[in-house]
């Protein structure tokens, strides 16, 4: 017997209390990525400009944990598995295409979804840029790509035919979505992710450390000293200042602890909106790119009547939506505050066109993906599923050609 | 000789991740040992973060100077 696919909310949560607790995590996302400089593409490309591991560690560390705890709170009973992989939609061969074309554009353009909204809203005019690029990506992909990718998902060519359990690594793995089966994948699926950030993120110290590299010379100036997040603790007093510091926007978050706070973000409304919602964090580049139909209709163009994709996606109003504004809020609130709010324009005119260009391929990526690097990857490594597997590596792809198509343009 | 040991300045403001250190790295290759990099930039994941790895993992000196709106960010090539 196939599992159920209807919701079950655990808890008696208020529609209000939802809303309220997606507006908190939207905020609390903006603000974290904003201090913590959270970027999946610059962890990503660290890894081939500088050579540094630890930021994409600390990545690995965020899919482990999100893939682990949640995963154990379903086992042990808390949420209902059904909450868990209802929201898992199909996957197939645009995945790995478009996040391919994903890391390749985001990396171009200087951003990944979640990036380019906190930076758009600490002033990066190149940002904004993306942002538009990525409204016309989306126009481009709904009327070139939607139809014959839809027809490949309805034919399932290279694609699953259904989301929910049938992508539920669970089911798949086990035949059961049961307590254990879901605990045993939790911990098959989180656990090597962990051990691999912290391998990763060891190695690179160790490396440091045995080139003896020495900690950076600051001296202050007009702003104050600038405290490197690289710089390691000496004591509990060193901690306890450092975390003052942070606490009072004078220092960046570090790595890890960005990681930890953005997954306890997503367990929030993991469950809190169990069984009412899409309970999970979302960067809702759907939304994004539907900007474009709500900045034409004032001109009397409806892309939703002439484009099906526009017609059959996403309402304007919900949690998702909310999350999104609360990420701009809270990115702009931790900017401003911090002082770090300024309009930037790159000296160099060519880079607006590029960040425009990188934005037109993040548009397309992340709609042909069905997803983008928040959304569907972090998310699914939340749902147990499989696609955020072939998300990563094709995404990190993209990000490496991006980087030798950058040396050249440099 | 005296020539070749002139700092070399660039200027990245309004530019963020991964140009700053793409450049720099850039720069720093075609650049002869006791010379300087400066970097102008107001991108503070590169003060914090890129700049100073990268500069870990070349093994260079690296200092960085804070002048309101815009950090100077010298890094000298062995």
């Amino acid at each position: 017997m196939a599992p159920p696919m209807i919701l079950e909310p655990p808890f008696l949560d208020s529609l209000e209390l939802v809303y309220l607790m997606f507006a908190l995590s939207g905020f609390i996302l903006g603000w974290v990525a904003q201090r913590g400089n959270y970027c999946f593409v610059n962890a990503m490309t660290s890894v081939f400009t500088t050579k540094t591991y630890d930021r994409f560690g600390g990545l690995m560390l965020l899919f482990g944990l999100s893939a682990l705890v949640p995963g154990l709170l379903v086992a042990v009973g808390v949420v209902p598995s059904v909450d868990q992989y209802y929201f898992n939609y199909f996957g197939g061969w645009y995945i790995v295409v478009g996040a391919f074309i994903f890391g390749f554009g985001a990396a171009i353009a200087g951003g990944c979804n979640l990036s380019m909204l906190y930076r758009a809203a600490s002033g990066y005019v190149q940002n904004w840029l993306e942002l538009f690029g990525m409204m016309v990506g989306t126009y481009i992909f709904a009327t070139l790509v939607w139809p014959f990718q839809l027809s490949t998902m309805q034919a399932g060519l290279l694609s699953t035919k259904a989301g929910g359990y049938v992508e539920y690594l669970p089911y798949d793995l086990f035949h059961s979505v049961s307590g254990a089966s879901v605990g045993a994948t939790a911990v098959l699926l989180g656990v090597p992710f962990i051990l691999f950030g912290v391998y990763l993120q060891r190695r690179t110290q160790a490396r440091f450390r045995a080139m003896g590299s020495v900690e950076p010379v600051r001296a202050a100036g007009a702003g104050g000293v600038v405290v490197s997040r690289e710089r390691e603790s000496t004591g509990h007093g060193s901690a306890v200042k450092r975390a003052w510091r942070v606490l009072t926007l004078k220092e960046a978050m570090g790595t890890n602890l960005a990681t930890v706070v953005l997954f306890l973000d997503l367990l929030l409304v993991f469950i809190v909106g169990a069984g009412y919602t899409f309970n999970y964090l979302v960067i809702t580049s759907s939304d994004g790119g539907r900007f474009l139909e709500y900045i034409l209709m004032p001109f009397g163009v409806n892309l939703a009547l002439t484009t099906s994709w526009y017609n059959s996606s996403l309402p304007i109003v919900d949690t998702s939506v909310l999350m999104v504004i609360m990420l701009i809020v809270g990115a702009f609130s931790a900017s401003y505050l911090s002082g770090d709010f300024k309009i930037r324009i790159p000296r160099e005119r060519r880079r607006l066109a590029i960040g425009f260009g990188g934005g037109i391929l993040v548009g397309l990526g992340v709609r042909i993906a069905l997803g983008c690097n928040v959304g569907l990857m972090w998310t699914n490594f939340a749902q147990l599923g499989y696609d955020g597997l072939l998300f990563l590596p094709s995404m990190l792809a993209g990000v490496a050609l991006a980087v030798k198509v950058q040396e050249h343009l440099l | 000789m005296e020539k070749n040991l002139q700092d070399e300045v660039v200027d990245l403001r309004g530019e963020c991740c991964p140009i700053p250190e793409m450049t720099a790295s850039k720069k720093l290759r075609k650049m002869t040992p006791g010379q300087t990099l400066v970097l102008l930039t107001d991108h503070q994941p590169a003060v914090e973060v890129t700049l100073p790895a990268l500069a870990k993992t070349l093994g260079y000196p690296i200092s960085i100077q804070n002048e309101g709106d815009v950090y100077r960010v010298r890094i000298t090539k062995r």
